[in-house]
């Protein structure tokens, strides 16, 4: 279809003023015959798209994309179970509105695991070390899965290397999340500033809003 | 002070029937927002409603404003810089802030009036970062929203910030919502 415009074009170009009543009507014929086909196919495709286009763009934008932390540990299963009941409770079912949930574990790099065990450690060591890491992330997989199912959720459950703050934020990118929920281990200032908290740079560090659910402590 | 803190939870509790004991999970939430003049917190609020509250049909929704306090004889301005303020004038500066806190108190509610969510409003006085936490204790809120101004990581040692105060003091879950050009998108 481009292919004859330009033809037809061409040929238009070609034949200014001096226009034999043959030629002018072939032209004519051919400049009223490509137009029509080419702007319908082309209306066509820009209807189709604009049809496709909002139904897309709604998905979009009324799907709210939220990303849960999890790591083994009581405050994360706990923010799993907060972010489930509160913000996801209708993750994974269809409609205006629809959450999609997606779980994920941050396995630490096996090397941030045996480096702090010293010096001098062996191959076999590290095998060891990296087979505990992978059975404790199928355990974190599936507690989390059961989570899901127990409060009748749909989520996606991924497991990344990993050093958790960058897992975190960049899984925020590429989900294109709305929200971050983490749990918190309740580290005290000191704790915090040796450990690093992972809570604390996601809430500053993540492209999106976080939840931060802490056990709840009785108060001093 | 002591007067508006139990006047507002008052006015809280009574406005929130269904929202009592703590930790009270599953319909009735009761979720506070922190509130000042910013677009920030504005935003902070309305993300709240859009995404926590309208799926929950039985949440309640408290607006929480500090207001400056004005009994001080030297108070910083605007975070930074002392200011002598003659006793005669501390009552215009408290009714200054008082009308501030009416404006800001005002546009919140407006928002939640927007996304028809039924909110009260409650104003404390004092520290910013103390007077939330204990109002979020008080009121037994179940989630706390607050706005992030995304200052660096300078800016938020030195001027302090009230939301990674409130991270890791408040008695229940924060959340802190990211203004728009942050986000990816909404």
């Amino acid at each position: 279809m481009m292919a004859e415009t330009k033809a037809v074009a061409a040929a238009v170009e070609a034949s200014p003023v001096e226009v034999e009543e043959g030629r002018s009507k072939t032209v004519a014929a051919a400049v009223e015959a490509s137009p029509a086909p080419v702007e319908k196919g082309r209306s066509k495709t820009a209807a189709a798209e604009v049809e496709a286009g909002p139904a897309e763009v709604e998905e979009g934008r009324s799907k709210t994309v939220v990303l849960v932390a999890v790591d083994d540990s009581d405050a994360s299963y706990r923010a799993l179970e907060w972010a489930v009941r509160h913000v996801a409770a209708t993750a994974g079912m269809a409609g205006a509105g629809a959450v999609e949930l997606v779980v994920l574990h941050a396995k630490p790099p096996t090397s941030l695991a045996v480096n702090m065990g010293g010096p001098g450690v062996s191959g076999d060591v590290v095998r060891l070390v990296e087979a505990d890491l992978r059975k404790k992330a199928e355990g974190v997989v599936d507690k989390a899965r059961r989570l899901c199912v127990a409060n009748s959720v749909q989520g996606v459950v991924e497991v990344v290397d990993g050093e958790p703050r960058h897992v975190l934020c960049n899984a925020v990118d590429k989900h294109h999340a709305d929200l971050l929920v983490v749990g918190s281990h309740g580290y005290g200032a000191i704790k915090r500033a040796l450990l690093g908290s992972v809570s604390d740079y996601c809430a500053h560090h993540a492209h999106c809003s976080v939840m931060i659910v802490k056990q709840p402590k009785s108060k001093n | 002070m002591e007067e508006v803190s139990a006047e507002a939870a008052a006015m809280a509790s009574g406005m929130a029937p269904g929202a009592g004991a703590g930790g009270a999970e599953g319909a009735t939430m009761k979720v506070v927002a922190a509130v000042d003049a910013s677009e920030e917190s504005l935003h902070a609020l309305s993300w709240a409603l859009d995404n926590v509250v309208r799926p929950h049909p039985g949440a309640s929704v408290v607006v929480v404003h500090v207001q400056h306090h004005a009994d001080h004889f030297a108070y910083p301005v605007a975070g930074h810089g002392l200011q002598y303020v003659p006793p005669t004038a501390v009552d215009s500066v408290r009714k200054t802030h008082e009308e501030n806190s009416r404006r800001v108190v005002s546009a919140a509610l407006d928002v939640c009036r927007q996304k028809q969510a039924s909110a009260t409003a409650a104003v404390v006085e004092g520290d910013a970062k103390e007077a939330i936490c204990r109002a979020v204790e008080d009121m037994h809120a179940d989630l706390l929203v607050l706005g992030s101004r995304g200052l660096g990581m300078i800016k938020r040692a030195l001027l302090g910030s009230v939301s990674d105060y409130l991270v890791h003091h408040a008695s229940c879950p924060v959340l802190i919502v990211k203004p728009p050009n942050k986000a990816h998108h909404k």
